[in-house]
């Protein structure tokens, strides 16, 4: 599903030139459930950026579903993203002036689903992450795991072929942060690819595979188990 | 997808209930002040354009041939000869050149009413709601009257009533009512209550016969496709044969208002243009206001514009969204500016002398009201809508969202220019009124204060003098003059005074007046030498002249010299130290005062203690009452009718000041909102400098050092600027104060005072907050 070689990333301040992504080059496959590891600064996010095409990469190849897209215009990422990438972040990024069905809806709303449609797909999403009695509550009004329910039931909402996770338990409580691992598990069992960028050990072994990063570059692939 | 961003904003608005209060408050004042000028100014440039023959419609008006002077005074007689010798001339009036008071009676009622003289075609070429009568044949008759509904509803049961029926005019004659009008709430100057015929005042003033005599205002309707420029063409030369060297020119009638002033094609619509820049500029503070609100605000919705990228909404869909906020939110203040312009309008119209009733208004000018505040949203969002939508999705996430340089530029460059405009509007509010109140306090010649005119109907004319003697022995009366004008105003020009020596080509024109015994005396003017009109007497004529008449006349000792005026001959017996009879923006006229004449234009002037003047005004009106039982006591104080001269300049200043204290609150909530969100980026470093022992008054110190350069950045620019223009406006004035330089220190003062407070208020309160909360923020 996803294929990138070489790929770089340079951060430029007047004075210098950081490397985030050093020639980095790796391979997931449908179906996978892949953590990427690292201390800080290693460039874990700016990777999940660049797989999320929310960010360019500065060389490098970077294959989606066959199509080579690392040279792609902020349009036709933008439908790249909104019909194949669901995204899952720490610190949730739900809109506060929305409530928990529009925020879900948000996301059918820009892939352009009739909006019949739309209320069968966001109460199925939001009856399957269990959060379907919240659905008029703004974000303000629910606790943290239940916020990022609703943000994975946003990633979800389109059917992606691929989620990507920030730190999607950064924010919770230890028991909440099992909850939505378990969540993510689920739905990669159900088929669903998923990269998750992760701090904690724990979480990484809910995945198939982890990926250690130090300073821009690989270090070690470890399989966990087959998928 | 619109209804989501319906609600969003809608949501919006309810979250930063601070902001959006700003933002609507802001434009709301903006567009109350924008409507509230465009309804005066499309009201003023309509003005007499609703007669339907508009388009043919014109008045005539005199320029000497070398283009010295301009004036709609044109002969009496010249309306019967347009209409013979011009063929394209298909209708002319004349009209006496202003409304005056006649007294009215019938047997139930004795009024007064305001009027004029018009001569046959008059309601042919204008439109008038006519309600009974024959607009063709209304003044055919010398004994015939024309009345509005109002008039006829005072004398009778009703309109219907009316006609046919007569009226006793001054108590002398029986007058015709052929017809009866209505006013309506036309947009008019032409606010009479009655018309009488023309001929029957030419045929009682025979003078008036007199081709030299400029005091009627002629008014012609070409005939449909007549070329205007030919008509004038043969207008230039038609005088020659009657007055000489005068020509004749056609001003479309609906410019007659806006254009008064002929001999530099301005007058009102100086103003009409002032305040359409006015309207502008409060329209630009208020949209950049906006801009500097929303784009300052924008770090709040950063993370919805991220997730908004992140689920695939383009830059276009982001701009749409943000425009559409900001034209809904120019249209939630639209709304809210009309209940308040709805609210407003009754003061308003009282002040500028209007009739706008937001209930009245054109269907064209709704479209426009609308597309101006569609266009003013669009203005005011199309900056935030851009900036917003152009922030990547990586550093809104990473939180690296920094304003960049060039936005900081944009928004002091539209601080600085907000102020700049406030400092011209503030100073030239100053200036303004200082010169209206040395208009209105500056010795004049003669003494105005204290001095009651009061009305000599017919039978008081002849007993003038027991009214006089009446009137000296109250004990408030200090003396007791007439003459044919109150001196202050319009007067008619004339080449018809005769003196030694005058050489043939002088046709130097003179102003006219008739005057009695005690003239300098009860109008407190002094003299330059001789003495004070004594005799009454048509076989002895006296005249006084001012000194600007004695230069045109060339003669250093003119008392004793003979001369005539409009062919009657008499004496110098005085010569009058200059004194204003027009207003201040006229220079002083030669002037020629003759004892006695014209009986009919007199107006009594009486000199009285200022204690006790009910006292006085009551024995006076005794005394009225006695010696003129059929009609009733009219006087008016001539201080107050010297301040109506200024009555476009006091509206204007009244304007104006409401307008400039609206510029400066604007400008202050767009400060307001903007050091609010200044505070709120920089709440890490003040935390930190609080950490290290900064005061409180070094950190409001910090935050209000920089919006404080601003400003006085705003006034180095605003000063010269209102400098420049308030220099060309005193230029008006024939005679004006020098340019007031404390306007400029007071405004520096009041602007730097307000925006200190403004400032502060929101600098003091972040300064107090503890350190520890301020760097938790992070």
């Amino acid at each position: 599903m996803i294929k990138i070689s070489n790929l770089e990333k340079y951060f430029t301040t007047q004075e210098y030139k950081t490397i985030a992504l050093n020639k980095i080059s790796f391979e997931v496959k449908k179906g996978e459930f892949v953590s990427i590891m690292g201390p800080s600064g290693s460039g874990k996010s700016t990777l999940l950026n660049i797989l999320g095409l929310l960010d360019d990469a500065d060389g490098g190849s970077f294959i989606f579903n066959d199509e080579e897209v690392v040279n792609y215009k902020e349009r036709q990422r933008a439908y790249i993203r909104k019909h194949n990438i669901g995204f899952v972040f720490q610190s949730f990024n739900l809109i506060d002036e929305l409530t928990v069905f529009e925020n879900v809806e948000l996301a059918l709303i820009y892939t352009g689903i009739k909006k019949s449609e739309r209320k069968g797909k966001v109460d199925e999403v939001l009856e399957r992450m269990q959060i379907m009695h919240r659905r008029s509550h703004f974000p303000t009004q629910l606790s943290g795991g239940q916020q990022q329910r609703v943000a994975v039931a946003r990633a979800l909402v389109n059917e992606p072929k691929l989620i990507l996770a920030d730190e999607p338990t950064g924010n919770l409580d230890s028991k909440t942060g099992n909850e939505v691992m378990e969540l993510l598990t689920e739905l990669n069992n159900q088929g669903s690819t998923i990269i998750m960028v992760t701090h904690s050990e724990h979480d990484a072994k809910y995945g198939n595979r982890i990926i250690r990063m130090l300073d821009g570059e690989k270090v070690t692939e470890n399989l966990l188990s087959n998928y | 997808m619109i209804k989501n961003y319906f609600k969003l904003t809608w949501r919006n608005i309810k979250a930063n209930k601070v902001l959006s209060f700003l933002n609507i408050l802001g434009l709301t004042s903006g567009l109350f002040c924008f409507l509230l000028i465009y309804l005066w100014i499309s009201s003023e440039n309509n003005v007499n354009k609703y007669h339907e023959n508009n388009d043919t419609l014109y008045s005539a008006y005199l320029t000497t041939t070398d283009g010295a002077e301009y004036g709609y005074g044109t002969p009496s007689l010249l309306y019967k000869e347009l209409k013979e010798k011009i063929p394209e001339i298909e209708g002319v009036t004349a009209m006496s050149n202003n409304n005056r008071n006649y007294t009215f009676s019938n047997n139930k009622k004795v009024l007064k009413q305001n009027g004029k003289y018009v001569s046959e075609d008059y309601f042919n070429m204008f439109s008038f709601n006519i309600l009974e009568g024959n607009a063709s044949t209304a003044l055919r008759n010398p004994n015939d009257i024309a009345i509005s509904k109002d008039m006829a509803e005072l004398f009778f049961d009703n309109v219907k009533s009316a006609i046919g029926q007569t009226l006793t005019f001054e108590n002398s004659k029986a007058l015709k009512i052929t017809m009866v009008f209505e006013l309506g709430s036309k947009n008019t100057t032409e606010k009479s209550d009655f018309y009488l015929s023309f001929d029957s005042l030419l045929a009682e003033n025979s003078w008036m016969s007199d081709w030299k005599n400029f005091g009627t205002y002629t008014f012609v309707q070409l005939t449909k496709g007549a070329d205007v420029k030919q008509v004038e063409q043969k207008l230039k030369l038609f005088l020659k044969d009657y007055v000489g060297a005068f020509a004749i020119e056609l001003q479309p009638y609906g410019d007659s208002y806006l254009y008064a002033d002929l001999e530099n094609g301005s007058g009102k619509i100086e103003y009409v243009r002032l305040f359409g820049i006015i309207a502008f500029l409060i329209m630009l503070i208020a949209s950049i206001n906006f801009m500097n609100l929303a784009s300052a605000g924008s770090m709040k919705r950063a993370k919805e514009i991220g997730v908004r990228k992140v689920l695939g909404a383009g830059k276009n869909s982001l701009v749409v969204q943000f425009l559409g906020e900001a034209i809904l939110l120019s249209l939630s203040s639209l709304f809210f500016a009309l209940i308040f312009i709805a609210l407003a309008l009754p003061i308003f119209n009282q002040i500028t002398d209007k009739n706008i009733d937001l209930a009245n208004l054109p269907l064209s000018t709704w479209v426009m009201v609308l597309f101006i505040t569609l266009f003013t949203g669009i203005l005011s969002g199309s900056y935030p809508a851009f900036l917003l939508s152009s922030f990547k999705v990586t550093d809104i996430f990473k939180k690296k969202i920094e304003t960049s340089s060039i936005t900081k530029l944009i928004r002091k460059a539209l601080v600085v220019f907000q102020f700049t405009i406030s400092v011209v509007f503030i100073s030239c509010m100053f200036i303004i009124s200082k010169q209206i109140d040395y208009v209105q306090n500056k010795d004049i010649g003669f003494e105005r204060e204290s001095l009651l005119a009061v009305t000599l109907s017919e039978d008081l004319q002849k007993n003038y003098n027991a009214f006089k003697t009446g009137a000296l022995q109250i004990s408030g009366v200090r003396s007791v003059t007439k003459t044919s004008h109150i001196l202050l105003g319009e007067y008619g020009t004339s080449p018809e005074v005769i003196w030694n020596g005058k050489s043939d080509e002088d046709g130097s024109l003179f102003t006219g007046m008739v005057g009695s015994a005690d003239f300098i005396k009860t109008y407190g003017a002094k003299l330059h030498m001789g003495r004070d009109l004594i005799h009454n007497n048509p076989d002895n004529i006296e005249y006084l002249i001012n000194e600007s008449a004695m230069k045109q006349m060339n003669m250093e000792n003119p008392v004793g010299q003979t001369i005539s005026f409009w062919g009657n001959s008499g004496t110098i017996v005085g010569v009058v130290k200059d004194f204003h009879f027009s207003s201040l923006k006229e220079s002083i006229f030669p002037l020629v005062i003759r004892s006695e004449g014209y009986a009919e234009f007199s107006t009594a002037f009486i000199k009285y203690n200022s204690d006790n003047v009910q006292q006085t005004l009551a024995s006076l009106e005794t005394l009225h009452t006695t010696l003129n039982p059929a009609f009733p006591f009219e006087y008016k104080f001539m201080d107050s009718e010297y301040n109506k001269l200024y009555k476009s300049e006091s509206t204007f200043y009244k304007l104006s000041t409401f307008f400039s204290i609206l510029a400066i609150l604007i400008s202050c909530l767009g400060l307001f909102g903007l050091v609010m969100f200044t505070a709120e980026q920089r709440t890490k470093e003040i935390g930190m400098r609080k950490v290290v022992g900064a005061s409180v008054f070094a950190i409001t110190a910090l935050i209000t050092k920089d919006f404080i350069k601003l400003i006085l950045l705003g006034i180095v620019i605003g000063v010269p600027i209102a400098w420049y223009f308030m220099n060309k406006w005193l230029a008006n004035y024939e005679y004006r104060i020098d340019m007031p330089w404390w306007a400029f220190v007071n405004t520096t003062a009041l602007i730097i005072g307000i925006a200190l407070v403004t400032v502060s208020f929101e600098s003091i309160k972040i300064a107090l907050v503890n350190p520890v909360k301020s760097l938790k923020s992070e």
